[in-house]
């Protein structure tokens, strides 16, 4: 049983709060997604082997993290350079030595983008669930060809605004499915599968610390003459995922040199081939009015992105660890710990063991 | 109910004076050969097997010590059982083919590309071991099992076994699957004597080729819950083998292509229509 303990990392940049516990040997980096925290990882680093080191951060204006601005530009880079501040600031890496690195949901593109920024760092990729190396939503085939050069349909302006409003207000019931716990238990979660109580209370006030405006969650956006007339700003945390900035197709460059194990829920109705998220998914089911069509607004083949950018990096010498999790959504270590830590724990092993 | 290949083109190939019986099944396509793993016939393969056919010519062998096949005394030998392969793709005419091999199959599997890479295009192995060193050590109830301190030689101990070989999960919520297998266990027949000589095969197995030096590029499948081989051995074959990728499906067990066949098939079509850019250039594509 590794007891997590909480601090916080202020050199230099923004002030980050980091979960970190165990003394191993082995450094793993567990990396949160969007609208969530280093604390989703609790469960799984509570009973990790003891030669194991867990460091877990809350990205900028995540959690107790600061609210410092996205520069969204950048795609994930401000993200990746927050993760990078935290393994060189913890006091916990020594210097040089490789990182086992997992990443969830956009937290998956955090790690790729880290992983590309830090050629030769990486002990081991594991992506939980992973946004597509192309981004989220917009692009309309598996080279990741943005749909409308100004990724319109993509970015802050397609979150709905009743989400951001009751992030906004605290919003801790399950009155509405917008709110943060129907979120949690019906998007994250595959239903009628629960977290205990207890939990499910915790990681709805994490999710409910999420620091919301233009500068973070979600962002700015901008008309535009495509449909459905959004394009995405410059700054903010969904618009750092938009494909118009997010493009890590050189994760096969980085996963060349390492080995990857890739973990999905077969049941993922927000990273799929056809995501319930997906502004096409939504215009095809009549959701979002005037959907021009399949032609002009393709659904996002995201899982096929990623197999397709692992595939490139297998043929230059990387190794991959596929899996798929059946009755199981977005979060395969809260709906499946168990299986999941052991799974995690065999690949990291091997990886450890094996000379890259 | 659970559909099992329909009769095909049957054939008996000559190895060391052992008659090994195959079927084959699928109109067209590549060759694919099935070798199957301790106590399953040509039959186990369930609808998994029917997949596999819709776009190659798959061939179902029965192990020695099984269906059709002899039953000469043992104990066997996984190089005598590759061998038994090997006398069937001669049979055939086939020169090189894709091959599958599960569990004791598995080992066989490593074994005929070991001894023959150029007959092997590419290779899959499901919940398969090297052996040690270069695999995992097997689980204590497999080891006894295998040693014969497990009598299987009654339905109750049947049924625990094959329970054994899936997912809890799957025992609990599946017991039409259960069942299905424990009729297809009976219907086999297979003499106990047999059974212990294809178990000494699995018992004994140490593949002696350093992995590292098969080029063949193969797919390594497991399922999570697998309790009878070790999972590990999955990512141990998957990163010692050079060209070689892990797919692992959760929850399932031992028998994870019984649990779920349409993953685990879409998997390995993938994998044996891949062309790598020199496989390509060969055949002019």
């Amino acid at each position: 049983m590794t007891a997590l303990q909480s601090f916080f990392v202020t050199t230099p940049g923004p002030r980050l709060h980091v979960l970190a516990g165990g003394e191993g040997a082995t450094v793993v980096c567990l990396v949160h997604g969007n609208l969530s925290t280093a604390r989703f990882f609790e469960p799984l680093a509570a009973d990790l082997p003891p030669s194991w080191r867990v460091i877990a951060p809350d990205l900028r204006g995540f959690g107790r993290s600061e609210a410092a601005p996205v520069n969204a530009t950048r795609g994930l880079g401000d993200f990746a350079d927050d993760v990078a501040r935290v393994l060189a600031g913890a006091d916990i890496v020594p210097d040089g030595q490789p990182v086992h690195l997992l990443g969830w949901s956009m937290g998956a593109g955090v790690v790729m983008r880290y992983a590309i920024d830090h050629p030769g760092t990486a002990a081991s990729v594991t992506l939980v669930s992973p946004l597509s190396p192309f981004g989220f939503g917009g692009t309309r085939d598996l080279s990741g060809t943005l749909t409308y050069e100004d990724g319109a349909g993509t970015g802050a302006g397609t979150v709905s605004a009743e989400l951001v409003e009751r992030l906004r207000s605290g919003d801790a019931s399950d009155a509405s499915p917008m709110s943060a716990r129907s979120l949690l238990r019906n998007l994250y979660l595959k239903p009628p599968y629960r977290l205990a109580a207890e939990l499910e209370d915790a990681l709805v006030d994490e999710i409910l610390a999420t620091a919301v405006g233009e500068a973070n969650y979600p962002g700015d956006h901008l008309p535009s003459g495509h449909w459905p007339g959004v394009a995405p700003g410059t700054t903010g945390v969904v618009n750092a995922m938009s494909p118009l900035y997010c493009d890590l197709s050189d994760f096969s460059a980085a996963a060349s040199r390492t080995c990857t194990l890739w973990v999905r829920g077969r049941d993922d109705q927000m990273v799929a081939d056809r995501s319930m998220l997906d502004l096409a998914v939504l215009g095809e089911l009549g959701l979002v009015p005037g959907w021009p069509g399949p032609a002009a607004f393709p659904a996002q083949p995201m899982v096929s992105q990623m197999r397709a950018v692992l595939r490139r990096g297998e043929q230059q010498g990387g190794k991959v660890v596929e899996s798929v999790f059946t009755n199981c959504s977005h979060s395969p270590h809260l709906e499946q710990p168990e299986r999941f830590r052991q799974l995690l724990v065999s690949f990291v092993s091997a990886a450890a063991a094996a000379r890259w | 109910m659970v559909t099992c290949p329909g009769a095909g083109a049957a054939g008996l190939a000559r190895h060391d004076g052992v008659a090994i019986a195959y079927q084959v099944i699928g109109p067209s396509g590549p060759w694919l050969v099935l070798v199957h793993g301790l106590g399953y016939g040509r039959r186990g393969w369930g609808p998994f097997a029917t997949m596999l056919a819709n776009s190659r010519r798959v061939v179902l062998v029965d192990n020695r010590g099984i269906g059709d096949s002899d039953c000469p005394p043992g104990p066997y030998s996984v190089d005598q059982m590759a061998g038994d392969v090997v006398a069937v793709l001669d049979d055939i005419g086939i020169g090189s083919c894709d091959i599958l091999g599960a569990s004791l199959g598995g080992m066989v599997t490593l074994q005929v590309t070991a001894a023959h890479p150029e007959r092997i295009r590419r290779m899959v192995l499901i919940a398969a071991t090297p052996g040690e060193p270069q695999g995992a050590p097997m689980p204590d109830n497999t080891t006894a099992l295998l040693r014969g301190h497990v009598r299987v030689n009654n339905e109750s101990t049947a049924r625990k076994l094959i329970e054994g070989a899936l997912a809890a999960q799957t025992v609990a919520t599946r017991p039409e699957l259960v069942d299905c297998l424990v009729d297809l266990h009976n219907e086999q027949d297979q003499a106990p004597e047999a059974w212990r000589s294809q178990a000494a095969a699995s018992a004994g197995f140490t593949l002696r080729r350093t992995l590292r030096t098969m080029a063949t590029p193969t797919l390594a499948i497991a399922g999570t819950d697998d309790a009878v081989i070790d999972p590990a051995n999955t990512i141990a074959l998957a990163f010692a083998l050079p060209d070689a990728r892990a797919f692992f499906v959760a929850p399932a067990g031992h028998l994870c292509f019984w649990e779920e066949p349409e993953l685990l098939a879409e998997a390995v079509h993938e994998h044996l229509d891949a062309s790598r850019p020199a496989e390509a250039g060969e055949s002019g594509a």
